[in-house]
C-alpha cells in the first residue's frame, strides 16, 4: 500500500534534524538549504516540518516543460526524473507549498523522494513529529483534515496570519 | 458527439485537446497545426542552441499521447469561415467544426527596416530558427542580440555558454524593463558584465549590412558593430491574420472573457494568440507565458467540452535562469505601486523585493534565490491578508508552514 509522511506539529521542538539528515543524505552536506524538509519556526512558539505532499494532481507535474516530473502510481511519489529536467524551474514556481527545491550543484529540480522507501528524517526525529504512515482511511482524513486548515488559512477570507 | 478543432500544438492547444478527450471521450477531436512537428517546449531551445540538451529531447509527448485525437500537422490554415463553421487550409480542404479554438500562437516580431532579413539574423521563436542559429554558434565568433527582454536575455546566456562575444542592444534605459525594477534589473546587468557581456542601453539597431561571413549592426549612435550572428529578441506578435477581425474582437491578440470565450461562445482562444482577463486587471492584457498558456488551455478544453471552468487572470509570472544567476518575477513587482507597501532587502547577493496594496501581496522580485516563488505566487493569487507581517515575510523565508493554525 502505499505510504505518506505524516508530520504532527504539536510534537515538533525545532531542532532541525530532519534538515540535517535530509541534506546530508541527498548532497553530502549538512546544510539546511540543500534539503528537501524546511522546518519552520513561528515565532519561537511553534515548529513544523514541511516536504513535498506528494500531490494526487501536483501542479509541478502539469506545468514542467518537459514532462520531467510523475506520479508513480504504486509508490504516490511524485518524482523528478533528472534525465529530462532542464533546470527551468517553472515547477519552482507553481508548488503553492514551497516545496520544490533547485538543486545548484546538479541543475535540477530538487523535491523529497521519500528517501526510496526508507524516509531518513522519520528515522532521526526524536520527538516523533514526523511518522511514514499507510494510505489508510484514518490518516487519510487526518491529512485531509489538515489541508482544509491550509485551504482556509489560504483562502482571502482569513483574518490575521503569524 | 461533437466536432472540436483546435488550431495550434502549441502547449496551450496540446492542454485543451488532451482535456478534451479526457472530459468528452465521444468527441471528435482534430488539431491543426502548422510546424511539422509534435508539440515541444520552447523556453528550452536556449539549452538546446547551448548544446545542453538534445534536438529529440525537445519533444516531451510522445506520438501515442495523442490516440483518438486527429492530428494534422504541417499544416496552415489560411481562413476561418464563421458562418460556415469551417476553416479552410491552403490547398482548399475544408474542415467543419461545433466549437474551435484557437491556439495558433505567436510569430516573432520582425521590424520592418534593411537587413532584418538575411541569412545570418535570426530571430528565436521556433525549432527551425534554433536549428540555424545553433549552427552559427562557434566559440571567438561574435554575436549581436537585439532586445533586453526575457528572451533576448536567455539567447544571451546560451550563446555566452557557446563560448560567443555577446553585445546585447537594448533600446530602454535598463534590461528586463517590462519585468523587473531598476535595481534587480542593475544586479543582472552587472552580473552579465562580469561574464563578459557587453549591454548598450538607449540604443537601437537601425539597419543590417552583410558582407559576405559578416554582419554589419548600424546603431542610432552611428556606430557600427562588426559579427558573425544576429539575434532579433524584439517580442512576438499573435498569429491572426487569418482571423476575420470584424468577427472576432481583437486588441493585442484575440480578445476572451474568463470563460476563455472569443466574441461568440462557440469560439474559443488561448495561448499566446489570446488577450484574456489579467489577473489584477479586468480588463484583457497580452503576457505570452508558458504557465499562463497551460491554464488558458486547460480551461478552454473543459468548457469545450461542457464544462464552467472560469480562468483566474494572467499574474504575469516568470522564473528564469542566466549563466547561473536565478531570478523570478511575479505580478506587480516591476513597478512601485507606492513607496509605503514596498519592501525591499538586499543581502549576500540576493535581491528580495515584496509589494503590497491594503496589506495584500500583490507583487515580488526575486534575484540570486527563488524558492519562495510558488509560496509567493500564491500568496499573491489568493490575495492573503498579511498586515503586520510584511516585515516578517521579508526578512525570513516564505513558508505555507506559517498558515498552519497555532
Amino acid at each position: 500500500m502505499a505510504k505518506t509522511l505524516k508530520v504532527n506539529y504539536h510534537k515538533c521542538t525545532g531542532c532541525r534534524a530532519c534538515e540535517m539528515v535530509c541534506s546530508l543524505v541527498h548532497s553530502g552536506e549538512c546544510n539546511p538549504r540543500k534539503s528537501n524538509i524546511h522546518n519552520v519556526n513561528i515565532h519561537d512558539e511553534k515548529f513544523v516540518s514541511v516536504m513535498c505532499f506528494q500531490c494526487e494532481d501536483p501542479p509541478c507535474a502539469k506545468t514542467c516543460p518537459m514532462k520531467a516530473i510523475e506520479k508513480d502510481l504504486q509508490s504516490g511519489m511524485v518524482k523528478v526524473n533528472e534525465e529530462r529536467c532542464v533546470g527551468c524551474k517553472l515547477c519552482v514556481l507553481a508548488c503553492p507549498f514551497g516545496n520544490m527545491s533547485f538543486s545548484a550543484s546538479s541543475h535540477h529540480a530538487s523535491k523529497c523522494d521519500l528517501c526510496d522507501g526508507d524516509p531518513q528524517c522519520v528515522f532521526y526525529c526524536s520527538p516523533g513529529a514526523i511518522s511514514f504512515v499507510d494510505l489508510s482511511a484514518e490518516n487519510l482524513q487526518k491529512k485531509e483534515d489538515l489541508s482544509l486548515q491550509i485551504i482556509e488559512a489560504y483562502s482571502p477570507a482569513k483574518g490575521k496570519l503569524c | 458527439m461533437l466536432n472540436q478543432l483546435i488550431i495550434g500544438n502549441g502547449i496551450s492547444g496540446t492542454t485543451a485537446a488532451l482535456t478534451l478527450r479526457q472530459k468528452s471521450p465521444k468527441d471528435k477531436i482534430t488539431v491543426i497545426a502548422e510546424e511539422p512537428f509534435l508539440p515541444y517546449a520552447r523556453m528550452t531551445l536556449p539549452d538546446y542552441i547551448a548544446g545542453l540538451t538534445p534536438e529529440d529531447a525537445l519533444f516531451p509527448f510522445d506520438r501515442s499521447l495523442f490516440t483518438s485525437i486527429q492530428m494534422i500537422l504541417g499544416e496552415r490554415v489560411e481562413e476561418v469561415r464563421i458562418d460556415e463553421s469551417a476553416v479552410v487550409l491552403s490547398g482548399g480542404k475544408k474542415i467543419f467544426f461545433d466549437n474551435l479554438l484557437i491556439a495558433a500562437g505567436a510569430s516573432a516580431q520582425i521590424p520592418d527596416i534593411d537587413g532584418f532579413r538575411q541569412e545570418g539574423v535570426y530571430p528565436i521563436r521556433d525549432l527551425s530558427h534554433a536549428r540555424k542559429i545553433r549552427a552559427c554558434a562557434a566559440p571567438g565568433n561574435r554575436a549581436v542580440v537585439l532586445g533586453g527582454g526575457l528572451v533576448g536575455l536567455e539567447t544571451t546566456g546560451a550563446l555566452v555558454s557557446c563560448g560567443m562575444n555577446v553585445e546585447m542592444i537594448v533600446a530602454s534605459s535598463q534590461i528586463l524593463s517590462r519585468v523587473f525594477d531598476r535595481r534587480g534589473s542593475e544586479i543582472i546587468e552587472k552580473f552579465l558584465q562580469k561574464k563578459g557581456v557587453t549591454i548598450r542601453k538607449r540604443s537601437e539597431a537601425i539597419g543590417i549590412d552583410g558582407r559576405e561571413k559578416k554582419k554589419i549592426v548600424h546603431l542610432n549612435s552611428g556606430e557600427e558593430l562588426a559579427c558573425d550572428l544576429v539575434i532579433i529578441a524584439k517580442g512576438v506578435t499573435p498569429n491572426v491574420n487569418f482571423i476575420p477581425r470584424c468577427r472576432l474582437e481583437q486588441a493585442r491578440g484575440i480578445i476572451v472573457n474568463h470563460r476563455m470565450q472569443a466574441s461568440l461562445p462557440h469560439i474559443f482562444a488561448a495561448g499566446d494568440v489570446a488577450s484574456a482577463p489579467g489577473f489584477f486587471e479586468e480588463a484583457p492584457i497580452y503576457n505570452a507565458i508558458w504557465g499562463e498558456a497551460i491554464c488558458q488551455g486547460r480551461v478552454a478544453g473543459e468548457n469545450m467540452a461542457g464544462g464552467n471552468h472560469t480562468y483566474e487572470g494572467n499574474l504575469r509570472a516568470n522564473i528564469f535562469e542566466i549563466l547561473g544567476l536565478k531570478a523570478s518575477a511575479i505580478g506587480k513587482g516591476g513597478g512601485s505601486v507606492s513607496e509605503k507597501g514596498t519592501f525591499y532587502r538586499e543581502e549576500y547577493g540576493a535581491y528580495k523585493k515584496l509589494v503590497f496594496e491594503n496589506s495584500k501581496l500583490v507583487g515580488a522580485l526575486l534575484v540570486g534565490e527563488i524558492e519562495e516563488a510558488g509560496v509567493l505566487q500564491y500568496l499573491i493569487r489568493r490575495q492573503i491578508d498579511l498586515s503586520g507581517a510584511e516585515q516578517f515575510y521579508l526578512q525570513n523565508r516564505v513558508s505555507f508552514g506559517r498558515l498552519l493554525p497555532t
